[in-house]
């Protein structure tokens, strides 16, 4: 579903990313783990089509983001970490919106909004302005808008954090019902219980980096990942 | 602590004044001249302006030995501009910048967050002030010469003083709108017809000063008296005039007083107003059956509420289209007046010319495009990430400007043409002159934000206002007016004025088509690495 296939990315004098190589298949949900600084919002906003990069490539759904990057848009969502939506409208505008560009059609957006809504308990702040959101319920409405078009993959960029306990777990259960349709999820984290969990495989990045890739097994064997997170981190001091 | 936050201000305003962003930290050498030299084109046109003005005043007033008459109408004219220029930006600064909360939680004093803004909107208020303060001492010491100490009062009063003032009351109004926007719903509309109060009282006082000066020539008694009646008004006259340091003193004492009450009032306030998110009662949702729309369709609906939504983007950027508006009627309603004029020999010849000139320069003044790719701001992300085709984002901005700006251009045009009653050729100029123009406004102020945009703002309005593609769009575009003025001058002996028009026509509409040419393709590849 996502190959990234030697990214390499840099600012000035300094690779961001380096020769990244990934592999995430249908049905599975890849954590991607690193310091801070360490290339993942960079890595994620490549493949979402939003950060041009200097080499590499990377596909989506066999489709390449450089050649057709409206193609590859079109079957992924992607999530940032910190969710500056549009403040001038309300939440039902803006994912009227979302719907509108995604070609969604009238009978399923409003089934899709509301049952999206009422699982993340967003449905009566719907005709509130964006602008009146706390940080959390801008997230849901992000989520929300995210799994209104029904994408094939999911890129999200710290998608825990800011979300209440309830959230958070209905979140988990989406992106497994997801995974279970086939889809694919890739998203960065720092809260590593969660990826031990939740991840089929995980990757691990320091500055630019990949240290190790794999299944959750593969990766961490008998040992906990945060163990094995912070051993690698000082190996490759 | 204080310092350091006036260096954050600062940095911020050179960074908008710049054009700089996260990808282009240092603005060059030529960036910076630019600038310079579009902010001394600005400050010659408006200067040029006032000077006018109160160069054919300064003589007169000082034979009839009313020098103080001078000086305080000069006072009136600088306090409305600033007050004008900077009542609303007082609201967007200190109330409604998004680091309130940052700046709050950290331990700094309400006080120094309140004093480091303010001294940003007082070099906007200083900027404002100088436009007219400049040119009036100018034309005094040209047509009659400051005496003694009269110069060194005038520039504690009118560039020290009176710009700290306005400022008080600037922030003291700003505070009352903020308070009254925030219980209300319609926030947006509100705020632009409080605007538009606010500038239509300021546009009434400059039309008055002329009825002033006219009752000045027939009874100049009572028109001083009328004057003098408003005593801080006099005493700033007389203070210039007859170089009294005392009633400087005591001028600087009350605004100085104001000053600090006004301070003292915002600082205690400021953590209630600043933080206040209030809005009225919570709209309750109801399922309701949503047309579908095209991607295309739901980008310029996404553009037009976006402009409605924001007060500071209508009026900064679609003024140009209500006084258009308003200027439709009132050519309508005041036909019966206009007509008389026609019949003269020269101003019949002239009246449709000034008519295409004035009609630009309001249009001029519509330029929504300018600031809209700097609106985007940290939202960014959402179009960048969504499957659509740069082109369309970058088409819908254009729309919203055409359907913002085209109306009114069109109708000023219909009572234009109802009243001048135009042949063929000069129909055809008062139509594609306008509308060309418009167009090609529209283009540029696209293209404009594209090479200057300002993502990173703290508040919309310097998104809006302070943003260097504002400037740019509105100073080429007027400046492109002399190009038909000039060929008149020169030309017009040879080639009749309809010819030059067409012409004036023609090359703006090559302008838009290299213009839309260079947006679809390099244009669109600056958006995508924004």
């Amino acid at each position: 579903m996502l190959r990234i296939e030697h990214l390499t990315k840099t600012y000035g004098d300094k690779k961001a990313v380096d020769d990244l190589t990934l592999h995430i298949a249908p049905g599975e949900i890849y954590g991607f783990i690193g310091h801070n600084g360490a290339g993942k919002t960079t890595t994620i906003k490549s493949c979402a089509g939003i950060l041009p990069f200097d080499a590499g490539e990377i596909f989506v759904d066999g489709k390449s983001v450089k050649a057709e990057p409206l193609a590859c848009k079109s079957v992924l969502a992607y999530l940032p970490d910190n969710p500056d939506l549009y403040e001038f409208l309300s939440g039902i505008q803006y994912l009227n919106f979302i719907a509108d560009v995604f070609g969604v059609g009238q009978d399923e957006r409003a089934a899709r909004i509301r049952r999206l809504a009422d699982s993340f308990e967003l449905t009566g702040d719907l005709a509130q302005p964006v602008s009146a959101y706390s940080h959390g319920m801008k997230q849901k409405l992000a989520m929300i808008s995210g799994f209104l078009h029904e994408p094939k993959l999911i890129i999200m960029d710290e998608p825990f954090v800011g979300l209440d306990p309830k959230a958070s777990h209905l979140l988990k259960e989406m992106m497994r019902e997801h995974c279970d349709r086939g889809g694919a999820i890739f998203f960065s984290t720092h809260v590593l219980e969660v990826a031990e969990k939740l991840c089929d495989k995980v990757a691990i990045i320091k500055e630019g980096r990949l240290i190790t890739c794999g299944t959750m097994d593969e990766v961490k064997g008998d040992a906990s990942l945060e163990d094995v997170f912070l051993e690698l981190e000082d190996d490759h001091a | 602590m204080l310092k350091t936050l006036l260096k954050i201000q600062l940095a911020s305003l050179k960074n908008q004044l710049t054009g700089g962003n996260r990808r282009k930290q240092k603005p060059s050498g030529g960036r910076m001249l630019g600038m310079i030299v579009l902010l001394a084109y600005a400050f010659g046109t408006f200067g040029f302006l006032f000077y006018t003005n109160f160069s054919t005043l300064a003589g007169p007033f000082h034979a009839a030995g009313v020098d103080w008459l001078y000086f305080s109408m000069a006072a009136i004219m600088c306090f409305g501009l600033m007050f004008i220029g900077s009542v609303f930006s007082a609201k967007a600064q200190l109330y409604e910048a998004r680091d309130n909360d940052l700046l709050l939680s950290l331990p700094i004093r309400p006080r120094d967050i309140l004093l480091s803004r303010l001294l940003l909107l007082w070099i906007i208020t200083l900027f404002f002030g100088l436009l007219v303060a400049v040119p009036v001492l100018l034309a005094w010491q040209t047509a009659v010469g400051f005496a003694g100490a009269q110069l060194a009062i005038y520039l504690l009063l009118f560039a020290v003083l009176m710009p700290l003032l306005s400022l008080a009351l600037s922030a003291f109004l700003g505070w009352l709108i903020h308070l009254a926007t925030a219980r209300v719903g319609k926030k947006s509309l509100v705020t632009v017809v409080l605007s538009l109060v606010f500038l239509g009282a300021y546009m009434y006082a400059v039309m008055q000063m002329n009825t002033f000066v006219q009752q000045l020539a027939q009874s100049p008694d009572g028109a001083a008296r009328t004057l003098g009646a408003v005593a801080p008004v006099y005493a700033m006259g007389v203070a210039v005039a007859e170089a009294r340091f005392d009633l400087l003193l005591l001028l600087a004492a009350g605004i100085l007083a104001l000053f600090a009450v006004m301070i003292l009032l915002l600082a205690r306030t400021f953590i209630k107003t600043a933080t206040d998110r209030r809005s009225g009662a919570k709209k309750k949702y109801v399922e309701r059956r949503t047309a579908a729309l095209s991607p295309r369709r739901a980008l310029l609906q996404r553009e037009w509420r976006r402009f409605l939504a924001s007060p500071g983007y209508i009026l900064n950027c679609g003024l140009g289209s209500i006084f258009l508006l308003i200027a439709a009627v009132v050519l309508l309603i005041e036909q019966k007046k206009i007509a008389p004029l026609l019949q003269d020999e020269t101003l019949g010849l002239l009246l449709p010319w000034l008519f295409i000139l004035g009609l630009c320069f309001t249009a001029g003044m519509s330029m929504v495009t300018a600031a809209s790719v700097s609106l985007e701001g940290k939202s960014l992300w959402v179009v960048r990430s969504l499957p659509l085709d740069t082109r369309d984002i970058l088409r819908a901005k254009l729309r919203l400007h055409m359907q913002v700006a085209l109306p009114p251009v069109l109708l000023c045009v219909l009572s234009a043409a109802l009243i001048l009653r135009p042949a063929l050729p000069l129909l055809l100029c008062l139509l594609l002159i306008p509308l060309a123009f418009t167009v090609f406004t529209g283009l540029l102020g696209l293209a404009e934000n594209l090479r200057h945009p300002t993502l990173d703002w703290i508040n919309e309005t310097q998104a809006v206002k302070s943003g260097v593609s504002i400037l740019f769009t509105m100073l080429i575009a007027w400046g492109l007016m002399v190009l038909p003025v000039l060929a008149a001058v020169f030309l017009s002996s040879f080639v009749p004025m309809e010819t030059i028009g067409l012409c004036f026509a023609a090359l703006l509409a090559l302008g838009c088509l290299l213009l839309y040419r260079w947006l679809m393709r390099g244009g669109a590849a600056v958006f995508e690495k924004l």
